[in-house]
């Protein structure tokens, strides 16, 4: 198996500017074996975070359970007083998410 | 994996890492479809395979899970598993927990996904999508 016929890499990663909101960067494949890896990254959280950002730009597979995923995250901020934005969704994800009735979630948040 | 003249079967663990490998092989092997097409039937597809690895972990079956991917473009995908197949009220029932379960993704996703309950298990047939036009004779760059 060469480099290139390897599955896609999946990446995860909470950056955070100083005095920014922090910003999760997903990268590769986000599926049902991927979850766990990003709920693990986002323990870097605070709940004194005022708005939490998921980059969606790179993210090339989105299952059902990495919409739960982004669900609970939702749900999370919403406990704490936060808000969610997903950043630059793909034309396939508006369609998903139009699809399943969660298109809220791309709404910017005021 | 195997390769007849219109189709490569594939046999996969019944694990969630199996559908990153049956979602590099479909590109490969369809790579007409368009971009947005391409990635909601991924996903679909992913959904099968993930329910399939649970179906046998719930039977407590290790065997692995057959991947039929033909090569024509009017084709499709089809899963088969050994598990205790799916009930049919998972397939009807409503949303929960504010998304769809999913098998109802699946649905929305592809609705002319065939589910056919087998002897000892369960297939999905996944047609490609733009199948239905391209059923009547017209063939993917790949086919024989």
């Amino acid at each position: 198996m060469t480099r290139n016929d390897r599955p896609a890499l999946f990446e995860v990663l909470l950056k955070r500017v100083a005095a920014g909101c922090p910003v999760v960067v997903i990268r590769g494949e986000f599926d049902a074996a991927r979850v766990d890896e990003f709920e693990q990254t986002l323990a870097g959280l605070s709940p004194s975070d005022r708005q939490v950002e998921v980059d969606l730009t790179s993210v090339t597979i989105l299952d059902s359970a990495a919409l739960g995923a982004l669900l609970r995250l939702k749900q999370w901020c919403e406990r704490n007083g936060a808000v969610l934005a997903l950043v630059a969704p793909q034309e396939y994800q508006i369609e998903l998410f139009t699809m399943t009735g969660l298109r809220h979630l791309l709404d910017r948040p005021r | 994996m195997t390769e007849a003249t219109d189709h490569v079967l594939l046999q996969v663990p019944p694990a969630p890492e199996s559908a990153a490998i049956v979602r590099l092989v479909v590109r490969r092997l369809a790579p007409w479809l368009p971009p947005t097409a391409l990635s909601l039937y991924l996903i679909a597809l992913t959904e099968i395979v993930v329910n399939a690895g649970q179906s046998h972990a719930a039977a407590g079956i290790g065997s692995p899970i057959e991947v039929q991917i033909e090569l024509a473009a009017g084709g499709a995908v089809t899963v088969r598993d050994t598990g205790g197949g799916i009930p049919p009220d998972v397939l009807t029932s409503p949303r929960t927990q504010d998304r769809p379960t999913g098998l109802q993704l699946v649905r929305s996703l592809c609705s002319d996904a065939v589910f056919s309950d087998e002897d000892n298990g369960t297939s999905v047939r996944l047609p490609y999508p733009g199948s239905a036009q391209l059923s009547n004779g017209d063939a993917g760059p790949l086919a024989p």
